[in-house]
């Protein structure tokens, strides 16, 4: 009796082709609608945290203040020393931090911009266009500009372009990608005596080499992050915190949860094309039992029961989801491309973010499926005729 | 008689009449919340700055906006007073630390905003006349219209600001926008010790009043030749706002944001509107086609299909209208964001609701063109 080889709810929906057209790209938009809404959310957050996922450590050290990668909390370098004394501790590499205003020769233009400092021999940041620029970097005005950084306020960022910080000058030696945020328009990297070498002047220089803002801690093979943090937690004063890489991607985005209505205003964006997708859906399912009332009556008569008729619209729901979630999110992919090419957000896709909003699209279509679905319940074959 | 034709077509299946309608409502409800964000967000760009009395300022020359501002040399203050037409120029202190919501102990950054106790930089006289109160160390005076998160802050609350034990000696209610949840006012001294010693050597902008009896564009172009150095840039009010505001929608860019938001509710309920019409025209096709045989013109038809557009646009948009006026008032209330339902925003999606329509409208009646008679029999 159930024996379909092509399901009857699939047949419902493509009999109209023009109207399963238009039905797939009301959803779609949907669905588009909240992948932007999300994407904007998290860009928020992914492009605050970037550079912290890019550091090559088992465990960060960093100020007990310190909440937002950006905002300069330095503490002693002497903690590095420490740390590095510590059994498990392979090696800790400490990284400056400094924000000052850069003059692009160029153009003139005078923009802050962010600085991150370190011995350019050391393997601070996972990112592989910097290894071939490690001993380029020893040479005095020296230094390595991120390339995707806001036109708007340093011009096009390339190689070979001649800076001036603190009225020295420095030459861009290569280029390197990582992303404008809402922190920063760009980052610098330079080893860190080219940074020092900016306070010609002893005591202040002093000052500078004595704070540093990240200790990166390398562990030994064999020893676990969770044991060793309790190890330096006991060990060390606790003006410092030290936290595992996605404890401090929490800590900056829990920052950027309190100080700003993001999730707010993203998520409100993202709830109503929810409510929206759910209205859409409802509708095109509503129409289609409405227009074959007739025939879920005869089905009905013919002694199907009201279970399987109830199967044959969630069915038809189900199908609507799937097929309208591969066309939103190929458009989303161009879009957020778009977005991000245009605009500077950053804009990226994970598995978790895709499989999140295609549970929302099957949740919108099964809940409009109940929504309809009742009008079938209905359908009393004595109507009919 | 057509409109009653458009009306009956509608009503004669009330329910899905219904959830089209919802689904119409709710991608204007989008419009209307987009928009409303991005005003918002221009609104807020200068929100800081519509607390000060000023003409025109002195900034760094690396000023990018209110976040990222720079600093200004104390002595370029001093010099910029002695100009001709310059009738006061006050150095002001911004900058963010971290003030300890003293019911929960949770730490949240705050704006401040230090100035010298006997200036009278503020437009609200409320303001300045309070400003003596500032003058005993670690003393504040704190935004009643900062958001909840900040927990108590009425006068007389103790807390920890930037290091330090504060003391609540006055209030105001202003608001920050996007840039914090929050302000505070501090004298000069106690912003140095919370914040940073540098800036009493260099406060971040410097506020030029005119001379009112002489012209401003005038006089701006003369101290831009007269100041000496090129540490200092001198902007008037207007052109400060307008990069402001360009820097917080374009480049930041929430106005990009928005604007795609509403792009996409557009096109969602462009989408929803032909699907109801196409259905109607494909559902009343023979009753098309016999008013055709009737003599009716593929014309008068097409009306009809648009007027059930325009009446389906209507009946969404009242509704969405009336919640999104609620839902601005909560985010005003909540977040703190100054959305507000002006005259200027109906009529605008009011016109773009209609826009929607007649996109839609056009393409779905051209399925009335092919109902034709002869099909019928």
């Amino acid at each position: 009796m159930r024996k379909h080889t092509i399901p009857l709810a699939w047949s419902l929906l493509v009999h109209d082709k023009v109207r399963f057209v238009w039905s797939i790209a009301g959803v779609s938009f949907a669905v588009l609608l909240m992948f932007v809404e999300m994407g904007f959310l998290n860009g928020v957050f992914d492009s605050e945290t970037l550079i912290i996922k890019a550091f090559n450590a088992d465990i960060l050290m960093v100020s007990r203040l310190k909440d937002d990668c950006y905002t300069r909390q330095p503490f002693p370098r002497s903690r590095i020393r420490q740390a590095m004394a510590m059994g498990g501790v392979e090696t800790v590499y400490p990284i400056y931090m400094e924000w000052l205003p850069l003059k692009v020769m160029d153009n003139s233009k005078i923009q802050m911009v962010i600085l991150f400092a370190f011995n350019t021999f050391d393997p601070v940041l996972l990112i592989p266009e910097l290894n071939q620029y490690a001993a380029t970097l020893k040479r005095p005005g020296t230094m390595l500009m991120d390339y995707t950084a806001r036109k708007y306020s340093y011009g096009e960022v390339r190689a070979g372009m001649k800076m001036e910080l603190r009225g020295r000058g420095l030459e861009v030696v290569g280029t390197f990608p990582l992303f404008a945020n809402y922190s920063t328009d760009g980052h610098v990297i330079m080893d860190d005596s080219n940074l020092l070498a900016l306070w010609p002047d002893g005591k202040e220089r002093l000052g500078r080499i004595n704070l540093v803002d990240f200790g990166l801690i390398r562990l030994k093979p064999g020893v676990t992050p969770g044991a060793a943090i309790s190890a330096l937690r006991a060990a060390l004063p606790s003006d410092v915190s030290f936290l595992t890489k996605q404890e401090m991607v929490e800590r900056v985005e829990a920052m950027w949860r309190r100080s700003q209505p993001v999730v707010e205003v993203f998520g409100l964006g993202m709830l109503i094309g929810f409510v929206i997708g759910i209205i859409i859906c409802y509708q095109i399912l509503f129409t289609s039992i409405e227009d074959l009332r007739a025939e879920f009556a005869t089905i009905k008569a013919m002694g199907y029961t009201n279970r399987y008729l109830v199967k044959v619209v969630l069915q038809k729901g189900f199908y609507l989801a799937l097929l309208s979630f591969v066309p939103g999110l190929t458009a989303s992919v161009f879009v957020y491309s778009l977005l991000q090419s245009t605009t500077g957000i950053m804009m990226r896709f994970t598995p978790v973010r895709i499989g999140s909003v295609f549970l929302l699209t099957l949740g919108m279509c099964m809940i409009s499926a109940i929504l309809a679905v009742r009008k079938v319940l209905k359908s009393d074959p004595a109507e009919v005729f | 008689m057509r409109t009653r034709l458009a009306w009956s077509n509608l009503t004669l299946n009330p329910r899905r009449t219904a959830a089209v309608v919802a689904g119409v409502g709710f991608s204007i409800l989008l419009m209307f919340l987009q928009l409303g964000f991005y005003e918002a967000c221009k609104l807020n760009a200068t929100l800081i700055y519509d607390l000060f009395a000023f003409d025109a300022v002195l900034v760094s020359p690396y000023y990018l906006y209110l976040d990222q501002p720079g600093t200004v040399p104390l002595r370029r203050v001093y010099q910029a007073r002695a100009l001709e037409g310059v009738d006061a120029v006050i150095p002001v202190r911004l900058g963010k630390s971290r003030w300890r919501n003293p019911e929960k102990g949770e730490w949240h950054r705050i704006f401040a905003i230090g100035v010298d106790s006997s200036d009278r930089p503020f437009v609200s006289q409320g303001i300045n006349d309070n400003l003596p109160l500032l003058s005993a160390l670690d003393t504040i005076l704190m935004d009643q219209n900062s958001t909840s998160k900040y927990g108590p802050r009425a006068k007389g609350t103790v807390t920890e600001f930037g290091g330090r034990q504060i003391r609540v000696v006055g209030e105001y209610s202003h608001g920050a926008g996007f840039i914090s949840g929050g302000t505070l006012i501090m004298n000069d001294k106690t912003f140095c010790r919370t914040i940073g010693d540098a800036f009493m050597e260099a406060p971040t902008i410097g506020l030029i009043r005119f001379d009112r009896n002489r012209p401003r564009g005038e006089l701006i172009d003369r101290m831009r030749r007269q100041l000496p150095g090129d540490d200092v840039r001198i902007w008037s009010r207007s052109e400060l706002e307008e990069k402001e505001r360009y820097f917080m929608m374009y480049v930041k860019p929430l106005g990009t944001m928005f604007t795609s938001g509403a792009i996409i509710a557009f096109l969602v309920g462009a989408v929803i509107i032909y699907q109801i019409l196409s259905t109607e025209v494909t559902h009343h096709r023979r009753e098309y086609a016999t008013l055709k045989a009737m003599g009716y013109t593929s014309r008068s038809l097409k009306r009809i299909v648009m007027e059930e557009g325009i009446i389906l646009v209507l009946f969404g948009f009242v509704p969405a209208w009336l919640f999104s006026a609620y839902l601005y008032g909560l985010l005003r209330s909540s977040v703190k964001i100054p959305t507000y339902m002006t005259p200027g925003r109906v009529a605008t999606v009011l016109i773009l609701s209609l826009l929607m329509t007649s996109i839609s409208g056009i393409v779905a009646v051209r399925r009335v063109d092919s109902a034709d008679p002869a099909d019928l029999f």
